[in-house]
């Protein structure tokens, strides 16, 4: 309405629509003229004719008219034509426009390429670049005013902002789009979504007051400016714009950030509040193939293979020594091989002793493969040397999915000697014979391969140290009462030991807690434990158990029961003593800390950082008339008569004879004999596990029947009560680090496991324990791995560090590199990427810091490979390298599962007006949608006249009767008479 | 003598006598014509589109026909009126007198016709003997006034011939677009557009020139239509032949010889 509102438009209509009249009144003002001598008869006839003439003329200025207002209808229709303004209730005019906000996943997982015989874009990430564009030329053809921003999901950064209809903005979007690349890294689409959420609460300005602004600012406020120049421009902006709010999501949406689960409804919750508040929320799918309509639940996705993990056996190892290394292959995907090709770089060279031919996951699994490599001790004059090693996966993903999964880089520290940190509540009486210190240095330093261990005895003040991770291959607190400063200067470094080594964890350090009569049960609960979100696993009850008479002692030391369960054969902490828990029942634990009710446990928000117990201690429930009697009732209810069940009556008959016979053979303390008997009876494969006919009672047990399935239970309740008693020894992730608790003393106070007076020929299992043990917790893994896209600090002691420092990259290309001269003093195949400045934090400490992200002014790691932090020691010529390995995200991006359609688009429950909508954006055949053109609107419009020729074809027509009727009504000179 | 079969040999010598002088005065009056030509050179008659307008036609037929009757040896006179009468000469047979009648008809300033009648009662009175009366005109004027003159001259038995005057484009009105028609003699202009006139205005004139035909007919008056484009000898020939056919027709009334 506004182009019909300006004046030139104005000028120009008027004129047009005077002009038939203009025309006609022309035609009858050029005549000829004649002296005439007959005029009686002209005067008769025109007397005559008057009336006819008259409707005549009418006729040609109407028709004339009629040919204008098609026209201008016809012009209307291209030009700018908008149904009459909306006004609100104080009759100020309404204006609508489109606020377009769009989330660009430009995250990892995008990168999953396009199989090239499809042709188009090569990789999700440049079809969501390219819908992006398509979507800024769609609203730059609206009529209305619009309004585009997109924000990258990765950095939640605004790339572009402005009106696509405005100068050079397309080009510019262009520009910017086609320079963008996606990062290795993965982000969460919370984030992301809440930034768009926050744009779309931010109404932009309107291109009038825009300009209006501009001006503003090109004008000073000198007197100049006459008040009818304002109260025009305030006349002119007495408008309310309305902005329709339409947020686009360009993503692959996967099922690791799109499935609906328990923790997803964060995510959900945003996108319900955009639609909430009025917007429409568009999810554009970018990943091939694209989804079909009809198979909402099951989205088709592109296979691939994934390195997950790669970790030494040991983060710091001895020199001339073979490491073992653990690869972990996931097949993400549904592709069959049974081989594949893994090729190992050691310092970019590759090593031909590792046999790169490796059994392939499963469709769907995982497999762990382990190789080993010699390692030579470092150079005369060096403590330690660092290697970088990596493994890639060779020929697969050739066509689809991601690349930068099928590389892992770790690095691994060689070091002469490799020292553990014991901190001991005791002190110096720990070091003893039988003392807490004493048993683990013992076990530690004598076992094989253990000549370079070197456990450090030290007092809580060690932790204060600001290279914690990089001294010490891992840290045992035993029997320490709280992890409070001993000596605090200041206020404030109270919580300092205890926030050092909450860093050290966190960083990939690991930390075992052994308890004793000296810990304060109320910190540990209070503060370590913290309702999980402390490093502790469990929290403990007030009350030390009391400890075994020398009767009780001896008595279980004769009984055949096992006193401990391993309950997770395979972790690598338990996988060395898992085949003896039943070997040695003179295992006695006379006192342990008690962890609360397993129901008192808090649940972990994520699964990885569950506590997960290792070791149980047995319950050494008797086998009397109450136990006795329960038994036989679990067996009546087994039924063995009913029809139903036929085909197992006799392996269930066959496990219930056993089960009564091992009833009335067992002692009184040989409960654990009915609880294995039991367990077999769960877990009876059948007699024929590989034929087809084969009838199993895992089958049985696994029926959906609610009676088969209560009994079960029934029966793994009463066995496991049976069974199992207080846990042992814990387990949980702490960050990137692990803490293990052993809920008893690692000497010889409360537990003969270490030896001593209670100690029998079990204790030879503590130093396999404990071998075990230090090999997790100096295995790498994580700890030395960082990942793509997230923020990393070194925080140093300004006293002992320059505030400035080198960082040196793996080159992309470096196994490509040989022959090409290391640079001096840069390792071979790294590049110098610049110095870093660092800044001041409080306690005297230097923090260098990378985001998660690249960006103007802030440095980070963009991609996998090795980084080299080098600082520079204040007083010292040598330089200080820290290596870090940093690998693509590969948990939450390599899986490239679909969210299923109808899960992420979720029809409205209860509409009610003013609700926007969640929809599949389908780029073939876009939805309608108020706000902008699309070419559905084009092709989905109401047809009217001028869709057809009948229009066109009666404007022909009356155009033609116009001109007849013209050139039969009106003078046309020729040549020879020229007009009056 | 009287001849044996001559039937006049029984009348009385003196009747036979009388019958002489009478006949010698019927010879007389047949064998020297005075004829009138009345031409009318009003402005109307300046009209014209092609090689010569109806005043110059009408002049020419006036001449061609002076011409003739001189060459006969008959007396012309010739009246030229617009408003009035203008010039009137009396009627000489000299052949020299031809001169005078061609110069009587150059007019510089045409008028306007208004009454006829009284125009036609000066032309009566002017001629006092019967004789032959020859009219070129348009005859855009009045019809009643045009007939009543035309009545008083045909009462005094004058052989009267009437050529009507008209230019082509006044009896084809062949006129496109737009036209301003100013009108001669003082009739209002009209501006219009004259395919829309046309048939109206054909149809008003052949109502005239049947009204006129009829007017003439009845009279006994000669009446011929003549267009300008028409060949003046063409015209003329055929006419003098009509005339000629005309005095051998059976119960013809004896009229002027032409």
């Amino acid at each position: 309405m506004e182009f019909f509102l300006n004046p030139w438009s104005m000028v120009a209509g008027g004129a047009m629509i005077s002009a038939p009249i203009l025309i006609h009144l022309i035609n009858r003002m050029r005549f000829k003229r004649i002296r005439w001598a007959a005029m009686e008869f002209l005067l008769k006839s025109q007397k005559r004719n008057r009336r006819r003439l008259i409707i005549e003329q009418i006729i040609l200025l109407m028709l004339r008219c009629l040919m204008m207002v098609l026209a201008g209808l016809l012009l209307a229709r291209y030009i700018g034509y908008q149904p009459p303004p909306e006004t609100d209730e104080s009759g100020v005019r309404i204006v609508p426009g489109t606020l377009h906000v769009a989330l660009l996943d430009d995250t990892l997982s995008t990168t999953d390429r396009t199989p090239q015989a499809q042709g188009g874009e090569p990789d999700a990430f440049s079809v969501a670049r390219k819908r992006i564009k398509d979507l800024a030329l769609l609203a730059a053809q609206s009529e209305i005013d619009q309004y585009l921003r997109v924000v990258l999901m990765s950095t939640q950064d605004v790339l572009f902002e402005g009106d696509p209809k405005e100068g050079d903005a397309l080009n510019q979007l262009e520009t910017k789009l086609n320079t963008l690349t996606p990062k290795l890294i993965h982000a969460s689409p919370r984030e992301g979504l809440k930034k768009c959420k926050a744009l779309l609460e931010q109404p932009p300005l309107s291109k009038e007051e825009r300009q209006a602004a501009a001006e503003e600012a090109n004008k000073t406020d000198s007197q100049g400016e006459k008040k009818d120049d304002k109260d025009k421009k305030e006349a002119k902006l007495a408008v309310k714009r309305v902005w329709y709010k339409r947020l686009y999501v360009y993503s692959d949406f996967r099922d690791s950030d799109w499935g609906r689960r328990v923790g997803s409804e964060g995510l959900y919750r945003l996108v319900d509040d955009v639609r909430d508040a009025g917007g429409n929320v568009w999810l554009v799918d970018a990943a091939d193939p694209p989804r079909q309509p009809g198979a909402e639940s099951l989205v088709v996705y592109h296979n691939n293979y994934a390195i997950t993990d790669l970790r030494p056996e040991k983060r710091i190892a001895p020199g001339n020594s073979v490491v073992s290394f653990t690869v972990e292959i996931a097949n993400l995907g549904g592709d069959t091989r049974e081989r594949l090709l893994m090729k190992v770089f050691k310092d970019g060279e590759e090593d031909f002793t590792v046999n790169p031919d490796v059994t392939a996951p499963p469709p769907g699994g995982r497999v762990r493969q382990t190789f080993e490599m010699l390692f030579e001790a470092p150079e005369e004059g060096q403590q330690s040397k660092q290697h970088r090693i990596t493994v890639w996966l060779q020929n697969v993903d050739v066509e689809s999915g991601l690349l930068a999964d099928n590389f892992r880089h770790t690095t691994l520290e060689i070091r002469r000697d490799v020292p553990t940190l014991v901190i001991d509540g005791s002190g110096e009486v720990g070091l003893q014979p039988g003392g807490d210190t004493r048993v683990i240095k013992d076990a530690l330093e004598s076992a094989k391969d253990s000549e370079t261990t070197k456990v450090v005895a030290a007092g809580l003040t060690e932790l204060l140290r600001d290279d914690l991770e990089r001294e010490y291959a891992a840290i045992y607190l035993v029997n320490i009462e709280n992890l409070k400063h001993p000596k605090p200067e200041n206020k404030g470094e109270e919580d300092l030991p205890l926030e050092r080594l909450k860093k050290f964890v966190d960083n990939g350090g690991n930390v075992v807690f052994f308890t004793g009569g000296r810990i304060d049960v109320d910190y540990y609960n209070k503060v370590l434990f913290k309702e999980k979100k402390g490093l502790f696993p469990v929290p403990l009850e007030k009350q030390v158990t009391e400890k075994l008479s020398d009767e009780e002692i001896e008595k279980r030391r004769n009984s055949s029961a096992p006193k401990i369960y391993v309950l997770d054969p395979e972790h690598p902490v338990t996988v060395g003593i898992a085949p003896l828990q039943l070997s040695i029942p003179d295992l006695i634990i006379s006192q342990y800390t008690p962890a609360k009710d397993r129901s008192d446990w808090p649940k972990a928000a994520r699964k990885e950082e569950e506590v997960k117990e290792l070791i149980t201690l047995a319950n050494l429930k008797k086998v009397n008339d109450a136990t006795r009697g329960q038994t036989q009732g679990l067996l009546k209810k087994l039924p063995i008569d009913d029809a139903a069940y036929k085909k197992y009556e006799p392996l269930l008959s066959k496990h219930k004879s056993l089960i009564e016979q091992t009833l009335l053979e067992a002692k009184a303390d040989e409960m654990y004999k009915v609880a294995n008997a039991l367990e077999a009876m769960l877990n009876d494969k059948g007699p024929k596990p590989k034929e087809k006919d084969n009838v199993s009672l895992v089958e049985f047990w696994s029926r959906p029947e609610q009676e088969v399935q209560d009994l079960r239970e029934n029966i793994v309740n009463f066995r496991r009560d049976a069974l199992y008693g207080s846990p042992l020894a814990l387990t949980r992730k702490y960050g990137k680090g692990n803490v293990v608790a052993v809920l008893t003393t690692s000497g010889t106070a409360w537990s003969g496991w270490s030896g001593g007076k209670q100690g029998g020929a079990a204790s030879f299992t503590f130093p396999m324990f404990m071998v075990d043990l230090q090999k997790f917790l100096t295995a790498g893994g994580a700890g030395v791995s960082q990942l793509v896209g997230e923020k990393y600090e070194i925080t140093v002691d300004e006293k002992l560090y320059e505030p400035r420092m080198r960082r040196l990259v793996q080159g992309e290309d470096a196994e490509n590199k040989k022959g090409v001269p290391p640079q001096p003093g840069i390792p071979a195949g790294f590049a110098d990427v610049g110095e870093l400045t660092s800044q001041r934090a409080p306690g005297g400490k230097l923090v260098f810091s990378f985001a998660a992200v690249a960006g103007p002014g802030k440095q980070g790691v963009e991609r996998g490979g090795i980084n080299i932090f080098r600082l520079k020691p204040k007083g010292k010529n040598e330089l200080e390298d820290r290596w870090v390995a940093f690998n693509v995200d590969t948990e939450n991006e390599s899986n490239l599962k679909r969210a299923a359609s109808n899960d992420v688009s979720r029809p409205v429950e209860r509409p009610f007006e003013g609700r926007g909508t969640i929809g599949w954006y389908n780029v073939e055949d876009p939805p309608q949608d108020q706000g902008m053109p699309s070419s559905k609107d084009k092709k989905n419009a109401k047809e009217d006249l001028s869709h057809g020729p009948w229009l066109f074809l009666v404007f022909l027509l009356i155009l033609i009767v116009e001109q007849a009727l013209a050139v039969h009504l009106s003078f046309h000179a020729k040549r020879s008479e020229p007009a009056a | 003598m009287a001849k044996k079969d001559d039937p006049r040999r029984f009348l009385h010598p003196a009747t036979i006598a009388r019958i002489a002088r009478l006949d010698l005065r019927a010879r007389y009056v047949e064998t020297n014509l005075r004829s009138h030509l009345v031409v009318d050179v009003s402005e109307s008659m300046h009209y014209g589109h092609g090689p010569l307008n109806k005043y110059e036609y009408a002049c020419t037929i006036g001449a061609c026909l002076a011409y003739l009757l001189l060459r006969q040896q008959d007396s012309v006179g010739m009246i030229t009126f617009d408003q009035n009468v203008r010039q009137v000469l009396p009627a000489r047979s000299h052949m020299v007198h031809i001169d005078a009648i061609v110069k009587s008809m150059d007019v510089s300033r045409p008028r306007e016709k208004t009454d006829i009648e009284k125009i036609l009662r000066q032309v009566c009175e002017s001629v006092q003997s019967r004789g032959l009366v020859v009219i070129v005109s348009d005859l855009f004027v009045d019809r009643e006034s045009l007939f009543r003159g035309l009545e008083m001259l045909a009462h005094r038995r004058h052989d009267i011939l009437l050529f009507h005057v008209l230019d082509e484009e006044e009896m084809t009105f062949p006129f496109t677009g737009t036209t301003r028609f100013e009108g001669m003699e003082e009739m209002p202009h009209l501006v219009c557009d004259p395919r829309a006139l046309r048939d109206g205005y054909l149809e008003a004139l052949e109502e005239y020139l049947v009204e006129v035909r009829r007017g003439c007919t009845k009279m006994g008056i000669d009446y011929n239509l003549v267009r300008t484009n028409d060949y003046l000898d063409a015209v003329l020939s055929k006419f003098l032949h009509r005339r000629m056919a005309m005095r051998t027709m059976p119960g013809h009334k004896k009229a002027a010889p032409t």
